[in-house]
């Protein structure tokens, strides 16, 4: 028996000198910090001042999702739009600084005083790589292929009726276009943003019906035509890279009247991960990272040494929130989806008003994003100040466990046994199942957060992440589940939001396909989304969606909880850099590599040696 | 080192008659000094598993969010003025953000010193022999809000010594219960198939084959994802169980069945069916026991790869599920690269995965050489 | 015996096909399809779901999806991955060769490390260098890979920031010269192949060091000691040679499981290979890929299974078969 515990003894100790190499210490501070000053922000449009770069040389950035298809009609996911939108402009471009929109192959656009009729006049300098000039032609062909419905295309719900009314595009003449809306669309000209496909090149697969499978990882350069800077020269999926070469004739020049852009070449790396991608980034293998709060302590002290700058963008659009299944219908075998007693509390407002106020946001801020987060307690954050839209006075529920339990007192659960855990008036226990994906770690552990956040209040939960898909197909076809976490990327423009928010859509997930709204509330989040998009007047908008944040507010239909800062370590090589809140690298074209020295290639004017 | 049993003195040969063939394996097994080594740490691993609760300073499932991945190691003889202590004792301690780096710095505050005290009773209860008993007891703990973190905290400030007793629940079971399944089904089928032959014979051996076409790991993900999604944590062990032992059993019956065709052949059993003993006898009563030895040995063997299979369905989190910890889960995080570098206390599980597992392997091939036939007559007819 | 192994061919053939239909219809068995993964994107909507169901034969019954798979394959067409939108020849192509690179190196190293110590083993046979050797190759064998992945993965490319952390290829592998690429592929290969020869290690070296042993005992070796050779002649020219034969058919084994991923490892280090593909489409229901994946895997096993069979026929009389 003595040699046994000396073994184990031995064993612990030779583990803890292992693992007492990395002990952080108490007390002790960091004695690396190298580091200086405040986080860098987005800076302010005023102080976006391009300077003449020099031409040549590579970009690198790691990215976590490997590309489907670089086809822009088919595919939306943004492991595809990442490529595409460097490729294919659209007619106009949102502005990084306001989210207003911005010329981009058109000068400009004007509505009759309907505001049903548009008239978009285009660029007559521009040219597809291959050289084939571009025309109202293409313009009319991408909506074409848009509403094509042999095409699978995601963009076409957004611009179609509800009883499939389209868009009317007509050529005006060469380089203008009329649209003819069938109702009034606050945002047309950001939708003008939809990126123009060439009809010279993807006509005859349109035609031969291929079109739709066209495109894929297999794709090479010589299957585009684009406007944009950059073109995707070939994927290699055995390396998992993307390489993307610079297009000669692309139309922007810069203030020498040198024809952008100046890199050459962009290659995206394809990593497992984030903490991958940090790694490569540390290594100085790529030129720019979006950083992870957790991973911050790690970079902030190498900043110097590094050679980059770290900039800090604000919350992020995107929230993990917690939601329960309000679905009120019946499987086909005339069970409903959801035991009727749980059904009960997940529908009534004061429930998930405790469960919010249960919620511990501050520490999932501190301790999940490192103290760089924000508490989030509706679908647009408070805090951030760039979102026009953005209602400064929703309902907030900071942590408040006597709240809470008051509430669930007032609607009958309360502990009626004393055994700590909640009943109902029937003498149900709360408990329920509460699901994810795995495969996300900061939102596996927000869910866990949450987990013991509720059993705090009494409630008995079942914790059980499950693969991605075998959640969805719970969410989307057959509704089997109770209180899920889940996260969605939100955006500047409240109705991009109308696929969620609507009752009758699929992504209203904690109802979704709803025939008539189940509640007022619900009626009136549908009516103030049709209100909204046909409102022109900016400020009226804005009063129409503080309304929509403030019935969520107080709904809770999806609980908050924190949006992560938006951290990006930019490589100091890179010249042209302007953060702004809507776009890190927004100005790609007039991105440079300080003392690459090239000269301007052959295509760009003749005479005009690069700036150096 | 393991004590090779080869050079076993051929002059024990005539003491061999007078034992049974269990005391000669039992005295081979004494001879040899690992197994015997890996037996006692067995014994105290499923010892301390038995009343974790008790050996564990928290519940697995307590928390304290103010020690969010607390550094290991804060139990201290000296205080602040060096003084040494005899009963060591903890600082209560908390965490600021330095203000540029977001680094967490770890303040002690050494005005407020808990000693550490044996026998402690705390506030929560928590709960031994699988969580059938519950008791305020510990062997050792320290008064709230002291904290006390030998192997560090995860990042709800859960004590990471205290997972890792709890998580030998699972994970020191999982490789017996498994094994026991596995077994159980290899020896019936394989047996069955190797005694009876023919057709038969073909058809068992043949849907072993498929079993095992099927790659393994794959099978496990996508089985663990039919599991209902309703699921208790006691119900999915079952699950999780159930899944590995479906694909261990087959390739167990096809060698169990090997060695059965063999004995079959064997003088004692041609006797056997001569003197018209029914078939079902012969199997039960003279096929199984012969087998039997190689049964336990692979037993022994095949646990760790139990403990394993567990632990590598958990890591991608197709395993047991938080809160409820498994050494597998516990080294989930540690996937993250920075996450671990910045708190490589996460790989403590590993450690324990990796003691266990040797353990095993040592009893194992102890046992194996204490059934030598060469050592021993148990399967004599076979080994002349 | 050439009767009995067409036989047995015929008979893979028969399992491949009812193995296939049995992958199949587990992978049927979870819930979810490839389609569930474009759900989350908001831009998608019913009507692009629906589109994209078809085009991929989704919206059939899985038995008519099961007859298309098989049809396609008596055509030796393996169809196209869901997730890549190319050949799925072309994706388990690439996936292979990165495999088949890290077990070529790992075998090789294992080998040219394990021999060499088993032979110092058996020939200092119970020396302390001996005892230090089989104690280590236990505490190897009894090393779960994953740790030992993680350990160094944490050491060399979370700490001390020199080692990569997964994957096969530098950023930027293009730009190199051939002599480059060789050295970018070896500074990856380094912890997976560290990790699997240290699994392998241990086994090897215990083996090779028992036949050592037991050619060291046997009468011809003694002869030759009793003429008087000198001893590392006897060691290395006589008694090495046929200690290494049963070895040959270890190694033939072991290039048996060269196309079989190890996936967890792949999974762990992100290593580009079959394992982690697998993984992945499996994950994604990336089904036309996970089916190939699943024939590939159990075709090299029936191979690998006949193989064994037809050795332990030839090697043992008493075996009969009819």
């Amino acid at each position: 028996m003595k040699k046994t515990l000396t073994l184990l003894v031995l064993a612990a100790m030779g583990a803890s000198a292992l693992l007492a190499g990395c002990d952080r210490g108490t007390t002790r501070r960091s004695d690396r910090s190298e580091a200086t000053g405040e986080m860098q922000t987005a800076g302010i449009a005023e102080e976006y001042a391009p300077v003449a770069g020099t031409f040549g040389g590579r970009m690198v950035q790691a990215t976590i999702s490997e590309p489907k298809s670089f086809n822009p009609i088919t595919s939306s996911e943004t492991s595809t739009s990442d490529y595409t939108n460097l490729m294919f402009l659209g007619l106009t471009k949102v502005d990084p600084w306001t989210y207003e929109p911005q010329a981009e192959l058109a000068t400009r656009w004007e509505p009759d005083e309907s505001g049903l009729v548009w008239t978009v006049h285009l660029r007559d300098d521009v040219t597809w790589s291959d050289g084939a000039p571009f025309s109202a032609d293409d313009v009319l062909f991408t909506y074409d292929t848009i509403y094509n419905p042999d095409i699978p295309c995601s963009t076409r719900d957004i611009i179609s009726g509800p009883n499939g009314e389209r868009w009317a595009v007509e050529k005006v003449d060469a380089h203008t276009v009329r649209f003819t809306l069938y109702e009034r669309n606050a945002i047309f000209p950001l939708l003008l943003a939809t990126g123009i496909v060439p009809k010279h090149r993807f006509e005859p697969m349109v035609q031969a019906g291929t079109f739709a499978s066209a495109l894929g990882s297999n794709a090479t350069a010589r299957d585009f035509a684009v406007t944009g800077p950059f073109i995707v020269d070939r994927y290699d999926t055995g390396t998992g890279r993307v390489f993307m070469k610079r297009n000669p004739r692309y139309y922007r020049t810069d203030a020498a009247g040198q024809r952008l852009p100046y890199l050459d070449e962009i290659l995206f790396v394809i990593v497992k991960d984030s903490s991958a991608a940090m790694l490569k980034f540390r290594q100085g293998e790529t030129d720019i990272h979006g950083i992870q709060g957790s991973d911050y302590p790690d970079m902030k002290p190498l900043e110097r040494s590094g050679n980059f700058t770290i900039y800090g963008l604000g919350p992020a659009g995107g929230s993990e929130f917690l939601f329960f299944n309000q679905n009120t219908g019946r499987g086909e075998d005339g069970k409903p989806y959801v035991v009727p007693h749980k059904l009960a509390w997940f529908r009534d407002t004061r429930f998930r008003q405790a469960v919010s106020y249960a919620i511990d946001r501050q520490f999932i801020v501190a301790s999940i994003m490192n103290n760089l987060g924000y508490p989030q307690y509706g679908p647009m954050n408070h805090a951030n100040e760039h979102l026009y839209f953005a209602n400064p006075n929703m309902p907030r529920y900071e942590f408040d466990l006597d709240k809470a339990r008051a509430l669930l007192a007032e609607m009958g659960l309360k502990d009626r046994n004393g055994d700590g855990k909640l009943e109902d008036a029937a003498g149900n226990r709360v408990s329920f199942t509460l699901t994810t994906n795995t495969g996300n770690d900061v939102r596996m552990r927000v869910a866990e957060t949450i987990r013991s956040d509720l059993e705090r209040l009494g409630m008995e939960i079942n914790f059980r992440p499950m693969q991605f898909n075998t959640l969805i197909s719970k969410l989307d076809a057959t509704y089997d589940w109770e209180a899920c976490v889940m996260g969605l990327t939100g955006g500047p423009e409240p109705h991009w939001g109308a696929n969620i928010w609507r009752s009758d859509t699929r992504m209203h997930m904690w109802f979704p396909y709803q025939k008539e709204p189940s509640t007022e509330w619900e009626a009136e989040i549908n009516r103030l989304f049709a209100e909204g998009v046909a409102e022109l007047d900016r400020q009226k908008r804005r009063e129409i969606y503080f309304r929509w944040q403030q019935i969520v507010g107080e709904q809770q239909p999806f609980i908050y909880t924190a949006a992560p800062e938006r951290l990006t370590a930019i490589r100091n090589t890179l010249g042209n850099v302007f953060p702004a809140p809507f776009g890190t690298l927004h100005n790609i074209d007039e991105v440079f590599l300080k003392g690459a020295s090239g000269p301007a290639p052959a295509s760009a004017p003749a005479g005009n040696a690069a700036g150096r | 080192m393991p004590e090779s049993t080869e050079n076993a003195p051929q002059t024990a040969a005539s003491a061999q008659k007078a034992m049974s063939p269990w005391a000669m394996v039992w005295r081979n097994l004494r001879r040899h000094r690992m197994a015997m080594l890996a037996a006692k740490v067995l014994l105290v691993m499923y010892g301390v598993m038995l009343f974790d609760g008790f050996f564990a300073p928290y519940y697995y499932g307590d928390e304290s969010r103010l020690h969010s991945y607390h550094p290991p190691f804060n139990l201290r003889f000296f205080d602040s003025e060096g003084r040494f202590h005899l009963r060591p004792f903890v600082y209560h301690s908390g965490y600021e953000f330095d203000p540029v780096t977001m680094e967490r710095i770890w303040v002690e505050e050494d005005d407020k010193a808990y000693p550490v005290q044996l026998l402690y009773r705390s506030e929560k209860p928590t709960t031994i022999l699988f969580g059938l008993v519950e008791t305020h007891w510990h062997l050792f703990g320290v008064e709230s809000p002291g904290r006390l973190y030998l192997l560090g905290a995860d990042f709800m400030g859960r004590d990471i010594f205290s997972r890792l007793l709890f998580a030998a629940r699972i994970s020191l079971t999982i490789g017996l219960v498994g094994t026991a399944i596995a077994l159980t089904l290899g020896l019936l089928i394989g047996g069955t198939s190797g005694y009876l032959g023919g057709t038969w014979d073909n058809l068992i051996q043949r849907f072993c084959e498929l079993l095992m076409l099927i790659p393994g790991l794959y099978t496990l993900m996508i089985l663990y994802n039919a599991l209902p999604a309703n699921w208790s944590s006691v119900e999915l062990y079952f699950g999780v169980v159930a899944i590995l032992s479906f694909i261990g059993w087959a390739g167990l019956a096809r060698i169990i069945r090997g060695m059965v065709l063999s004995i079959k052949t064997s003088d004692f059993v041609m006797a056997a069916r001569a003197a018209g003993v029914p078939t079902r006898q012969i199997i039960v009563r003279h096929v199984l026991p012969s087998t039997l030895s190689y049964a336990i040995v692979s037993a022994s063997l095949s646990i760790p790869a139990y403990i394993l299979g567990e632990s590598g369905l958990s890591m991608i989190g197709m395993g047991i599920q938080e809160p409820v910890p498994s050494w597998g889960n516990m080294l989930q995080r540690g996937m993250n690269v920075t996450e671990l570098s910045r708190h490589p206390w996460l790989l403590w599980s590993g450690v324990a995965i990796f003691i266990t597992v040797m353990a095993f392997n040592f009893l194992g091939d102890g046992l194996r050489d204490a059934f030598d036939p060469r050592t021993i007559g148990l399967k004599g007819k076979k080994a002349e | 015996m050439g009767a009995y192994i067409v036989r047995r061919i015929l008979i893979a053939l028969v399992m491949l096909l009812v193995a296939s239909a049995l992958g199949f219809g587990i992978m049927k068995l979870s819930p979810g399809d490839y389609i569930d993964m474009l759900k989350m994107d908001q831009r998608e909507t019913p009507e692009s779901l629906a589109a994209e169901t078809e085009r991929l034969g989704l919206d059939k019954p899985a038995i008519v999806q099961y007859g298309t798979w098989l049809w396609r394959l008596v055509t030796l067409d393996l169809g196209e991955s869901f997730r890549y939108r190319k050949p799925v020849a072309d994706v388990l192509g690439e996936r292979l060769i990165n495999t088949l690179i890290l077990n070529v190196v790992s075998i090789a190293v294992t080998w040219a490390v394990a021999v060499p110590l088993g032979i110092y083993a058996s020939v200092h046979q119970y020396k302390w260098s001996d005892k230090l050797l089989s104690g280590l190759s236990f505490v190897g064998m009894s090393l779960p890979g994953f740790f030992v992945a993680l350990v160094l993965m944490w050491i060399f490319a979370g700490k001390l920031d020199v080692l990569p952390a997964g994957g096969l290829y530098g950023v930027n592998y293009d730009q190199l010269d051939f002599w480059g690429k060789v050295g970018d592929v070896g500074r990856h290969l380094i912890i997976p192949v560290v990790v699997l020869a240290i699994g392998g290690l241990a086994g090897l070296q215990r083996i090779t060091r028992g036949n050592m042993l037991e050619v060291l005992r046997q009468q011809y070796v003694t002869t030759a000691r009793a003429k008087g050779l000198p001893e590392n002649r006897v060691i290395y020219r006589h008694a090495l040679r046929n200690a290494i034969n049963p070895l040959i058919t270890i190694f033939g084994y072991s290039f048996a499981a060269l196309f079989s991923g190890a996936a967890l490892l792949e999974i762990i280090l992100s290593y580009p290979g079959l394992g982690q593909m697998m993984y992945e489409a499996i994950l994604a229901k990336d089904e036309p890929l996970v089916m190939a994946g699943f024939m590939m895997g159990a075709a090299m096993l029936l191979a690998g299974n006949l193989l064994a069979d037809v050795l332990l026929a030839v090697a043992d009389p008493r075996i009969s078969y009819h």
